[in-house]
């Protein structure tokens, strides 16, 4: 299995095949191959003791410090329940098949290597067994190796989202088609302005999955691995824009230079850095929903010159607004929409309730207030009307939000009702009250 | 050719007994139980173990039996006859004696665990939203209701006190699924279009595995949950930080 | 030549249709007119041809879900490697690695093959077909024509089953078992695309053909027999054969019309099985302009009706045959005759209200969990009641070790496995931990697998000489023997311990939950053992068709035999008997002490 060039850059490219094997190589050189994949170190960094290839370390030991010290700390408190039965062993100095592990090569090569030292004092071989496991953060061939296992036969080798169970081009299988990551756009963020994800962003879509659709929540591997595989995935986007980029470079000065590929990798590079400067919050308590902010949520989503949301979210927020369809040629009813991936999309049919960027107040605000990257969802937080004044001051913001989600309890079969007769016993509770 | 057939069914007859004595050394066995009626089924469970294993040893046996001895070569012509009247009596009665017993001492621990009659008489800590390929939980928020906005959705974790009855209605949102809990010795379908009342009682603290036990598509084997029981203090406590996280304004985001 | 062959074929219709008992005035039927190769032996009405045809055609598809299991088991071992060929042709871009849902798309169609092309085919279409009319000195079945439109209405029934792989979206990927919504929402998964349409018509077309058979076999049995042959005089293969033909009667017709009903769930958008208010990979069938308001739990029960009298029907045809295979080879009559036949009444009456053990936990009244346990745990009964009568039926006899013999032995060894551990399932309360584990696996392997295709390969070796006239080798027979019962039991004994441990069923990676992590390496056991079952059966193949052509001939009776197939040539000719046959006594009289001779058969007077 090996990387290969999108579709969209060997179309781009079909009359000129060496330059597609030169950008093959120069990927492959700045990104490695799927089974060792690593980040080149540039000289720049080398000589910062820069590495972009340990996201946990911090800045000053030489790592990219993104992890946050809380979420290093969940990360090691997961650990020890994830490798309770491993430390166990260490503990009793028994290192029988220790070193086992499916989805983790890298991690199985470093503790054999450590058990299999002959050089190393008993104690010494304990203690650095119980740190290697307590302090585990996957590399990147670690995470390649679970990606390969759990993620690609959706996501693709690429990330491409063309994996075999997403379906063919011609005949799609899973609706929404998984992400193609190489875009370096990513819908479900905490951030505006069409900024790259956070680190935080993606690690949240693991967490949680994606309601709604096949992507399902991944609490199942721990926090350490889920860490690892967002770096995985931020890889495989940097790297599907730098090949991006090197296509438009190329077209543009009809040749690539020796130094584009690193040049563009830069490029990407401090891009994705950018992301954390754009997170959206909110200044203050979160307003509870009273009548008086529901009525006027209803007033926003339907006034045009405000939220303007009925156009494509219907009268009744079915998905179903004016906006949302539009006729083909054959005069047949089709989505008006198409993503950034080219898939025809439709508005979301709130009263269906399922959130795919999370259903807290704070995530129905940010979805509207920065819009959705990647889709035709607008962001309207920060929109000024001719006056210069906030189309949507924070109150009218709060009461579209609360009035938005309010419209999940409109249906109560949607919601989940009975059938038959048959109705669920007694009403909701704090359990064994 | 009849001392290796012999050979061959007596293998069959003491490893199959053996391979289950030895099982649980390799954990190839129940995981422990951790629920308040698991032991009732693990007791049944164990009950048909016995009958059937003394029923497996008798007939193997005299199978062995057989062709160990009525495999020789003989010159005379083997018995002559068709069958023994109380021979079949003896042999239909007895099993179907213990047949009915075992028929008999099941129905109370079904009653126990499936009628709606003998479920707790608590309301219900959360709905178990079954999809593809995720387990959801709905917990009510402040308002008791379910179906509300304060509802606390919590994908993959299933969190109860420890050692009190739990109610739950499971529901699926699209095709069938079915909620499992190995150690739990809990099981119940997830049927589209129903809302089923399940009950459970755990009486220790830990996490348990939660699979699907009935196809749902291509992310059958991947659909994982966890039942997580605390104490009841840790269990308010999460509740309590769920709410609040509800409520947030991203600041936790802030960089 | 019109004229006369017109007249010939009257004078065939009066010999073939004698009227009640007599088999037609045998020395009319000679070789009227040349008939050519296809009329002969590919669109033949003879049903020693049609069984023939029946039985290489199970063959083949034995060996087709084969493969499928032996991926199974490659996935199942380790999960997400390349796996052999497959990976190479089907997944070369992303490692090699079979994808899920291809996993999905396994065991559906090698539950669907095995149970739908193989082992029915194989019990009743095959043997069904050759040993009916033989064993009861009929010349022929009662409706020919009939039994050659049954063989070839299968061709369909391949036909759809083999199309839907090659359609978008893969073959049929809801289990065997097609519960919707699954199978009937298109979206819900990708073999439930076209491929679960081309499924259904496939079942449809097989039950077309059982059902013609079934009409054939019960109406030749009670109409043709010999003079003398009364029902309680018949071998317990045709009781067998019979009761598995009536079970075919009644039950197929409400297979096939909850299949229609699915068809038109997916083609039509009727909802029967559909609920309202669903969510499939971000479609509503509302939205789809499906109708809804219908029960998932319809199709499971009209399902069962049909499918739990289906594995009725594939183990008491094996049952006959173990019988019959066991008392010839132990010259000995079979014991408890009267109580063998009213077990296998027992069976096949209880068989009809023991539905509801599949669906215990589905979600319907639980109620119906207590009535339906009684009526299971009492199916238990009458099996038990056969196999203390096998046994009794070996106990003081004279054991030929046969290969006939040694796999009927097998056959009983194996069944008293399968059949007690149903008992587990059979209980309500304990099916709550067992129920879609490997248990379940284990139980029926047991009783399909190593039950019935052991019966099968017996009957294969005993009844090959009157197939065709020769004999097949006794050594290749003893090596398939010893080797398949070894790994027989090796690959299905420890998944009772690997259910116990709680895995569930259909489950293409089991190593990610801790609770069954460490099952690899018996699961890697198991299916190395599989490898070597599949490898095996090369001894089987190639003593079947070196036999064909060049094994050891043999004349009418090489067993010493007593029922009345044994008394026409090896192979029969068209007509099958070239003598009047009167029946004068049971059909397991051996070791009698009216003859000199250890087997007095049915037919002969003296």
């Amino acid at each position: 299995m090996h990387y290969t060039l999108s579709t969209a850059t060997k179309t781009s490219l079909a009359s000129a095949p060496e330059v597609q094997d030169q950008i093959l190589g120069s990927l492959e050189m700045l990104f490695g191959t799927p089974q060792n994949p690593s980040y080149l170190r540039t000289k720049d960094w080398a000589d910062a003791e820069f590495d972009p290839n340990h996201a946990e370390l911090a800045a000053d030991a030489g790592g990219t410090g993104e992890l946050a010290e809380s979420e290093m700390n969940g990360v090691k408190a997961d650990n020890l329940v994830r490798f309770r039965s491993q430390l166990e062993q260490v503990a009793r100095r028994d290192y029988a098949g220790l070193a086992e592990f499916k989805s983790a090569p890298h991690l199985s090569d470093r503790v054999a290597a450590i058990v299999a030292d002959k050089e190393l004092a008993e104690d010494k071989r304990q203690a650095d067994l119980k740190a290697l496991f307590e302090n585990y953060y996957p590399s990147l061939r670690d995470s390649t190796e679970l990606y390969r296992q759990q993620c690609l036969h959706c996501h693709g080798v690429e990330g491409g989202g063309d994996g075999p169970t997403a379906g063919s081009v011609e005949h799609p299988f899973l609706d929404p088609r998984p992400r193609d990551y190489r875009l370096g756009k990513f819908k479900f963020t905490a951030v505006k302005d069409k900024a790259r994800p956070r680190r935080q962003d993606l690690y949240r879509v693991l967490d949680q999955g994606v309601y709604g659709t096949a992507m399902p929540s991944f609490r199942r591997f721990s926090a350490a691995e889920r860490w690892g595989l967002v770096d995985y995935v931020r890889m495989l986007a940097i790297r599907g824009e730098v090949e991006h980029d090197l296509v438009i470079t190329f077209q543009d000065d009809e040749h690539l230079t020796a130094e584009a590929p690193l040049a563009a990798f830069q490029d990407v590079w401090t891009k994705w850095q950018a992301a954390k400067e754009k997170v959206v919050v909110f200044e203050g308590e979160v307003p509870a929903p009273t009548p008086a902010m529901l009525k006027r949520g209803d007033e926003l989503f339907h006034d045009a010159k405000k939220g303007n949301c009925a156009s494509c979210h219907g009268d009744m927020g079915l998905g179903d607004g004016p906006a949302a369809y539009k006729l083909d040629d054959q005069g047949h009813r089709v989505p008006a929409y198409t993503d950034d991936w080219g898939n025809p999309i439709l508005p979301r049919n709130l009263v269906q309730g399922l959130y795919r960027g999370g259903r807290r107040p704070i995530d129905v605000y940010r979805r509207i207030y920065a819009g959705i990257n990647g889709g035709p969802m607008p962001g309207i937080g920060e929109s000024k009307d001719a006056d210069g004044k906030l189309v949507l001051p924070p109150e009218d913001m709060w009461a579209l939000v609360h009035y938005v989600r309010s419209l999940s309890e409109r249906d109560e079969a949607v919601a989940g009702g009975p059938i038959h007769g048959m109705t669920p016993p007694g009403e909701g509770g704090g359990g064994g009250n | 050719m009849r001392i290796l057939l012999t050979l061959l069914f007596l293998a069959l007859l003491v490893l199959g007994v053996w391979t289950f004595m030895d099982a649980h050394n390799h954990a190839w066995w129940l995981p422990p139980n951790v629920s308040s009626y698991g032991g009732d089924i693990d007791r049944l469970f164990y009950l048909i173990l016995w009958m059937v294993g003394f029923f497996f040893v008798l007939t193997e046996g005299l199978l062995v039996w057989c062709v160990f001895n009525f495999g020789r070569k003989r010159t005379t012509k083997a018995d002559f006859t068709h069958g023994h009247h109380k021979l079949e009596l003896v042999w239909t009665a007895v099993p179907g004696l213990l047949l009915l017993v075992i028929t008999f001492t099941q129905m109370q621990t079904w009653a126990k665990v499936k009628f709606k009659s003998n479920f707790p008489d608590v309301k219900p800590t959360c709905e178990v939203w079954a999809s593809q390929f995720d387990w959801r939980m709905r917990y009510p928020g402040e308002d008791g209701k379910f179906g509300t906005v304060d509802d606390i959705e919590n994908p993959f974790e299933f969190v109860v006190p420890v050692n009190e009855p739990i109610l739950f209605n499971l529901r699926s949102r699209d095709v069938i699924h079915s909620f499992f809990v190995p150690y739990l010795r809990l099981k119940q379908d997830a049927m589209p279009g129903m809302v089923i009342p399940v009950w459970f009682q755990v009486e220790k603290e830990g996490s348990y595995d939660l699979v699907c036990a009935e196809l749902c598509g291509w992310g059958h084997y991947k659909m994982a949950g966890r039942l997580k029981v605390v104490s009841r203090a840790a269990y308010d406590a999460w509740l309590k930080k769920s709410k609040e996280e509800m409520n947030s304004n991203g600041s936790e985001d802030k960089s | 030549m019109r004229d006369a062959s017109t007249t010939a074929h009257a004078v065939h219709a009066a010999a073939l249709h004698p009227g009640l008992g007599a088999p037609g005035t045998v020395h009319e039927i000679h070789e009227h007119h040349e008939i050519g190769f296809l009329r002969k032996y590919v669109f033949s009405t003879d049903h020693k041809v049609i069984g023939i045809q029946f039985m290489f055609t199970g063959l083949v598809f034995f060996l087709l879900g084969g493969l499928m299991a032996m991926a199974i088991r490659w996935q199942l071992a380790w999960p997400w490697t390349e796996m052999p060929v497959v990976g190479r042709v089907l997944f070369p871009n992303t490692g090699r690695v079979i994808s899920p849902e291809f996993y999905t798309m396994l065991f559906t169609m090698h539950g669907t093959i095995m149970i739908f092309f193989v082992i029915i085919p194989l019990l009743t279409g095959a043997f069904g077909n050759f040993l009916i009319p033989l064993m009861i000195g009929a010349p022929d079945m009662a409706f020919p024509k009939l039994n050659m439109f049954g063989y070839w209405a299968m061709i369909p029934a391949i036909l759809c089953v083999l199309m839907s792989f090659a359609l978008e979206g893969g073959g049929p990927a809801a289990g065997w078992t097609a519960y919707p919504p699954l199978s009937t929402i298109e979206k819900a998964a990708p073999g439930s695309m076209h491929g679960q349409t081309f499924w259904l018509l496939a079942l449809t077309f097989v039950g077309a053909s059982s059902m013609m058979g079934a009409v054939n076999y019960v109406t030749t049995i009670v109409k043709m027999r010999a003079p003398g042959l009364t029902m309680m005089r018949l071998p317990l293969s045709i009781w067998g054969l019979f009761i598995a033909a009536l079970l075919q009667l009644f039950a197929l017709p409400v297979l096939t019309a909850a299949s229609i009903m699915q068809v038109l769930d997916r083609v039509a958008h009727t909802g029967f099985f559909t609920p309202t208010n669903l969510l499939v990979n971000q479609m509503t069938p509302e939205s789809a302009g499906a109708a809804a308001g219908g029960q998932p739990l319809l199709w499971q029960h009209l399902f069962w009706f049909y499918s739990h009298p289906a594995v009725y029907i594939m183990v008491v045809p094996a049952m006959g045959f173990a019988s019959d295979i066991l008392s010839t080879h132990a010259r000995k009559p079979l014991f408890g005759y009267k109580p063998m036949v009213y077990s296998i009444m027992a069976i096949a009456g209880l068989g009809f209200i023991v539905w509801g053990h599949h669906m215990f936990m589905s979600g319907m009244n639980p109620a119906l969990g207590m009535t339906f346990m009684v009526s299971t745990i009492l199916i238990a009964l009458p099996s038990c009641v056969k196999v203390f009568n096998w046994l009794a039926t070996l106990w003081g006899s004279r054991i030929q070790l046969t290969s006939a013999m040694l796999n009927a032995l097998a056959f009983v060894a194996m069944f008293i496995i399968g059949g007690l551990s149903g008992i587990w399932m059979a209980s309500t309360p304990v099916d709550i931990y067992i129920h879609d584990t490997y248990i379940v696996v284990a139980h029926f392997h047991y009783v399909v697998f190593a039950g019935s295709v052991f019966a099968i390969f017996g009957a294969i070796y005993h009844w090959f000489p009157k197939m065709f006239g020769r004999q097949m080798n006794e050594t290749l027979g003893r090596i398939h023997f010893v080797g398949s019962f070894i790994f027989t039991n090796c690959v299905f004994y420890m998944m009772h311990q690997i259910g116990i441990a709680g895995l569930m069923r259909r489950t293409a990676d089991p190593y990610a939950y801790d609770v069954y992590a460490h099952l690899q390496p018996l699961n890697q056991f198991i299916s190395i053992s599989a490898f070597c079952l599949f490898a095996w059966q090369i001894f089987f193949v190639v003593n079947l068709f070196h036999s064909i052509f060049w094994g050891k001939r043999v004349g009418r009776n090489p067993w010493n035999a007593c029922s009345i197939e044994w008394e026409a040539p090896s192979p029969p000719g068209h007509g099958n008997f070239d003598k009047k046959l009167t029946v004068h006594r049971g059909p397991y009289e051996y070791g009698t002490p009216e003859v000199a001779e250890d087997y007095l058969p049915q037919a002969r007077s003296i």
